[in-house]
């Protein structure tokens, strides 16, 4: 007797993208993408606690063009998916849970997140202390 | 939630054996919530500490770390963050990677064993760069 597989979910490309959908498969991507950010994390606080050459090669990752490339890709995925989380716990409480405001709301989101990413993404270039104290002297 | 999932229209037997589509019932859309709701205000509160996060001065980190509303601030965020990203990938797993019981079972048991241990190891990292020798 052969088993029977188990049924899984219809794949994407059978549907026509729309935003709604294309969020929703973003929201997904981003969560199992920053899945993996959490090994970066782990990797961050050892090379802190190890030191040396530990922390050397950390740096090294973080200021290479693919590191940089990384960790911006992921400052937008996390407010993404944060957002987009929101989004959800408001639509967990019975509100905007329509097309339209689906719709809108889902516009706004993609949009906030590349102006926060875009914002604090220039933020952590700034020293602030020079910026705030321009005549100390260190 | 344990009256949610131990609704009454489940039989006894239903229940012991964790079958039917409902499984836990509600039980993991309900922690998938509670682990993602701690993350919105830790975010905003380390975006504030970005010049200490990013700092690229090991000893200067150390100290901005050994702080201790830093070092509760990054456990909560890793115990919420490892668990949530785990509890995700289920999802991910059960509708995509599932075409026998075993295999899903296999893999999330995996997907749990990693991000526990990760979990685990960078609390301990946290926890040493605290009471440690640096």
């Amino acid at each position: 007797m052969s088993k029977k597989e188990r049924p899984l979910s219809p794949h994407l490309q059978i549907y026509k993208p729309q935003i709604t959908s294309v969020l929703s498969i973003l929201h997904r991507i981003t969560g199992a993408g920053l899945a993996l950010g959490a090994v970066l994390i782990s990797w961050w606080l050892f090379a802190v606690l190890y030191g040396g050459k530990s922390y050397e090669y950390f740096l090294m990752f973080r200021f290479s063009f693919v590191g940089g490339l990384l960790i911006t890709g992921f400052l937008w995925a996390f407010i993404y998916h944060g957002l987009n989380g929101i989004r959800h716990l408001v639509w967990d409480t019975g509100h905007e849970v329509n097309i339209p405001a689906a719709r809108k709301s889902g516009w706004q989101i993609v949009a906030a997140s590349l102006v926060l990413t875009f914002l604090i993404w220039g933020m952590a270039g700034q020293d602030f202390d020079a910026v705030l104290r321009p005549t100390m002297e260190y | 939630m344990t009256q949610l999932s131990n609704h009454p229209i489940r039989t006894p037997l239903g229940r012991a054996k964790g079958l039917g589509s409902a499984h836990s019932g509600t039980h993991h859309w309900w922690m998938v919530r509670m682990t993602s709701i701690p993350l919105i205000p830790l975010f905003i509160y380390f975006m504030f500490q970005l010049k200490y996060l990013t700092n690229p001065d090991r000893l200067d980190l150390v100290d901005w770390i050994r702080q201790p509303d830093t070092s509760i601030g990054l456990i909560v965020f890793v115990l919420c963050a490892f668990f949530h990203a785990s509890i995700g990938l289920d999802e991910i797993i059960a509708d995509y990677f599932s075409k026998t019981r075993a295999k899903a079972v296999m893999l999330m048991l995996l997907n749990r064993v990693f991000f526990v241990s990760l979990a685990v190891t960078s609390i301990y990292a946290v926890v040493y760069i605290n009471f440690g020798a640096i």
